[in-house]
């Protein structure tokens, strides 16, 4: 395999609604272990590009490939059952679940391709693998202790972190967090971020659509900016926050 | 060319009436979300104002003012008021189940008060019917005719002008984006969507005058059928267009009059197709439309501040009193079981039997729209097609009726299936308008051929026959106990899927599609699953029912029944098995208890609008009355065996109220 075929691949991504082109020949890739932050002022594409990658939207062209497999076309479930992993900018949780039943039919769900018949008059009971799973998870979250609480108790920073949780339990190869601090203080986005931060230590590869800037440069190896749907720059956090045609994007004409 | 035009030109005055309720209905759905399915009914009560009015000497002109100008809007009002404005906009089940409910409501109303004698149709508004006024390509038009176009052009003008031109037609297009929103801004948008229910309704009221003079006597069958040819007007403007509600609206019209027309009135085309068409149209606007298909629930920026649905209560209760309520509930049945073999009149029993098959032709709402989380309005033909297969089995092919419920029941299932695959990129309202056509197309192109539901005069069912034993015609209460079995197989199956994988893929599918679908839950298999699963049992107990009542016809299984069985079984609670059973016992139970009022109070129609006047509550009590009241209930309970413990809500409460008041007096001290 080859090396740039391992991790996430996007190539000449476009999508046009209209006579907008909210992306225009987008090329992308995530590494695994590598956390890439997408960046951007408002309505640059960003979310664009995760619905494309997560299946939520089918892009114009442009072809997304995830571990050397094609994934045009697919719909959202079978995407996440070979590996995408992603949580959203308005929480899509469900609040009448606990903490572990999330966990748990993320776990299950994922984790196959077919019908399992007996799952129609099982006990919905998960199996040891899925029990370890399920429990390395919620420590990781750190939400053991809210494990079965309806979600809809729960205040916006723990669904943020269920919402994690249910994206990684069970091991995908990458994670879109779209937004994942807005709406959280700081003390919540520092658990949600060293969340993240141990992703790659797992192989997991993370993209990182974020505002809060200070936690892009803690976090990722790399960034990309968008624009107007185009990348406008790429490398490392310092080096992209220097390129003028960033800082006109971001502030309007700088001297 | 002429006779194109001849055929053409008599099915433009339907058409008109067709684009005035199109227009209405895509006016409030896009202001107030609501589909108001019931403009059909009150396009009925207006026309039958009118007539009425018209036949007690009162003149034309005064009896449409009364019917249309102030009847029809104050209608709008009230439902506005009392009822729509009182639910969630984000409970999309509460908001559609209440418009059938006045649906189903209104007409049973009507006739209730004014018995349903046989009215003949009231005079056209200002042109002689049947006079030609002037020919248009040779074909003759009539007063009749010119009235309903003029009056419909006169509409147009008048709403396009409000609309476009108007501060209150900028503030109605701002509440179409988000009435709450606009309300932030300092405008009270409750006075304009007051004002937009108003304005619909009276285009409703205008439409049933309208069309009453163009039928010989006045029906309610009609307006049934008026208000689908506007669903699927509406639906050519993707339910959000109003100028291509019109013209879809009056399209419709000169489509079925060319099909009346071309096809002669002896062919199976006229009698199967011609009805049908304005369902075949909104069945397949619905699935092959692009935009309609992707159309989400209206988004509410404001959605977020609403409180999350209720859960149902016996999830949360203690353990102690959990205890106490099922083996409550366990003895009351057995009671009355126990009642039913023993000492229970026969008509009684006869009426418990009933109670029991609808029991488990609900259970079938609880599976799809408590745990699949979509309204269906096809569950009685699902039934019709269980109960058909058993009938033509057992009376053609000696098939025991047992085992021909069991083949019923199965070809239901492959129905159901069958009919999810349409509906698989659809939910909510396009998925409810959907099964409504896939119901309507049943009623008027499958089920009146004598191979599916038998001669019109009804085809005999006998009652099953196990050994040597008859569950006979002599006594019901061997049918009873089979009722009684299957109805617990049901009850035991359904919760068997409830605490299920597929279970939670289905909570988590109900509340967030998008979230279900991002962690790998395949959608389209649970709906394909959910529907026939649902379908299956519907047919189970439309077999079953066939069995009882010994003889069946398509009438018995038509789409009313299927508003109506939704009605029923949301307002007691369609979360739950029990509220599945209770809605089957208890609507049959009133029902009877009401067959001792004296005439028409006793026919039936009563126990209708009772149940669909207590789906107006459905509004405050999303959970359904029953489930609200055990709620109630059982909180009180709670706080009774909790007296006097200070680990109890209320104790610490009253701590904390207690402390808090001594804290801050220490920090004034010091």
């Amino acid at each position: 395999m080859a090396e740039g075929d391992r991790g996430l691949v996007v190539r000449s991504l476009s999508v046009r609604f209209g006579g907008i082109t909210a992306l225009d020949d987008v090329d992308l890739d995530v590494a695994p272990g590598e956390v890439v932050g997408l960046v951007g002022p408002n309505g640059a594409g960003k979310t664009t590009l995760v619905n494309c990658v997560g299946g939520q939207l089918a892009p114009s062209s442009g072809s997304v490939r995830l571990g050397g497999e094609d994934l045009d076309g697919m719909p959202p479930f079978r995407r996440a059952r070979r590996g995408v992993g992603r949580t959203f900018q308005h929480v899509a949780i469900f609040p009448e679940l606990t903490v572990r039943e999330h966990l748990f039919v993320a776990v299950r769900a994922r984790r196959r391709e077919g019908t399992r018949w007996s799952e129609l008059v099982d006990r919905a009971r998960p199996n040891a693998v899925e029990s370890g799973q399920i429990d390395a998870t919620l420590e990781l979250v750190g939400l053991t202790a809210r494990a079965d609480v309806a979600v809809a108790a729960l205040p916006l920073g723990a669904c943020r972190l269920v919402e994690i949780g249910r994206a990684l339990v069970g091991g995908p190869t990458v994670v879109l967090a779209d937004e994942p601090s807005s709406g959280l203080d700081a003390r919540e986005a520092a658990t949600l971020a060293a969340v993240l931060g141990s992703l790659p230590g797992r192989g997991i590869g993370v993209l990182l659509v974020e505002h809060y800037l200070a936690m892009v440069s803690a976090m990722c190896d790399r960034v990309v900016v968008l624009h107007l749907g185009r990348v406008i720059a790429q490398g490392s956090f310092e080096s992209v926050m220097a390129e003028p045609t960033v800082r006109r994007a971001y502030l309007g004409q700088v001297a | 060319m002429s006779t194109f035009l001849s055929y053409a030109v008599p099915g433009i005055p339907f058409g008109c009436t067709y684009a005035i309720v199109a227009m209405g209905l895509v006016l409030t759905y896009r202001t107030t979300g609501v589909f108001n399915f019931a403009f059909g009914s009150q396009a009925f009560v207006s026309a039958f104002t009118y007539t009425v009015l018209v036949e007690q000497g009162v003149p034309v002109w005064p009896a449409v003012g009364l019917a249309v100008v102030v009847l029809a809007p104050a209608l709008g009002w009230v439902l506005d008021r009392f009822l729509f404005r009182r639910i969630a906009p984000t409970n999309v089940t509460a908001k559609l189940v209440s418009a059938v409910a006045v649906f189903v409501a209104l007409p049973e109303l009507v006739s209730l008060i004014f018995g349903s004698a046989t009215r003949f149709s009231p005079p056209t508004l200002f042109l002689a019917p049947s006079r030609v006024y002037f020919h248009v390509f040779s074909t003759p038009i009539n007063g009749l005719e010119f009235e309903t176009v003029i009056v419909t052009a006169v509409v147009v003008v008048v709403l396009s002008t409000v609309l476009r031109s108007s501060r209150l037609g900028l503030t109605i297009r701002a509440a179409v984006e988000s009435p709450r929103l606009l309300q932030l801004e300092g405008v009270r948008s409750d006075r304009v969507l007051s004002v937009t229910w108003m304005g619909s309704s009276l285009m409703a009221g205008l439409a049933g005058v309208l069309l009453a003079p163009q039928y010989p006597t006045l029906q309610f069958n009609d307006y049934s059928i008026l208000l689908v040819a506007a669903l699927a007007a509406a639906a050519l403007g993707n339910l959000a267009d109003v100028p291509l509600a019109l013209l879809g609206g009056i399209l419709l019209g000169v489509v079925e009059g060319l099909g009346s027309g071309y096809f002669p009135s002896s062919s199976v085309w006229h009698t199967g197709l011609l009805p049908a068409i304005p369902f075949l149209l909104l069945a397949v606007l619905l699935v092959g439309r692009g935009r309609l298909r992707s159309l989400e629930d209206s988004e509410d920026p404001l959605s977020g501040c609403d409180p999350p649905p209720p859960v149902p209560i016996a999830a949360t209760r203690g353990p102690e009193l959990d205890r106490a309520i099922k083996l409550g509930g366990r003895t009351l049945a057995a009671a009355a079981i126990v009642s039913v073999l023993t000492w229970v009149p026969g008509n009684w029993a006869f009426t418990l039997t009933t109670g029991l098959v609808f029991s488990i032709i609900f259970l079938s709402i609880t599976l799809i729209t408590g745990m699949g989380g979509e309204v269906s309005l096809c569950q009685a033909t699902f039934a019709g097609v269980g109960a058909f297969i058993a009938a033509q089995l057992a009376v053609h092919h000696g098939v025991p009726i047992l085992l021909g419920s069991v083949i019923g029941a199965l070809g239901a299932l492959v129905v159901g299936a069958l009919g999810a695959l349409p509906a698989l990129r659809l939910r909510g309202l396009p998925l409810a308008l959907l099964t409504l056509a896939l119901a309507l197309l049943a009623d008027n192109a499958v089920f009146p051929y004598s191979w599916a539901g038998g001669p019109a005069s009804g085809l005999d069912v006998p009652r099953p026959q196990i050994g040597s034993v008859s569950l006979g015609t002599a006594s019901s209460k061997g049918f009873f106990v089979l009722a009684l079995l299957v109805l617990v197989a049901c009850v035991i199956g359904v919760k068997r899927v409830q605490r299920a994988t597929v279970g939670r893929y289905l909570d988590a599918l109900r509340a967030s599609p998008l979230g279900a679908e991002s962690v790998g839950i395949n959608p389209s298999a649970a709906k394909v699953l959910v529907f026939a699963l649902s379908a299956g049992v519907a047919g189970l107990g439309g077999a079953l029912y066939g069995s009882l009542q010994q003889s069946i016809t398509p009438a018995d299984f038509n789409y009313q029944f299927s508003l109506v069985f939704v009605v029923v079984v949301v307002t007691t609670g369609v979360r739950t098995v029990e509220g599945a059973i209770q809605a089957g016992v208890g609507f049959v139970v009133v029902e009877q208890l009401l067959s001792y009022l004296p005439g028409r109070w006793g026919s039936g129609g009563l126990a209708i609008v009772l149940f669909a006047f207590a789906a107006l509550t459905y509004a405050a009590h999303p959970e359904g009355v029953v489930e609200y009241q055990k709620r109630v209930w059982t909180e009180r309970a709670e706080r009774w065996l909790r007296r006097g413990d200070p680990s109890s809500p209320e104790m610490a409460m009253a701590a904390v109220a207690s402390g808090g008041a001594r804290a801050e007096q220490e920090e004034l001290g010091g």
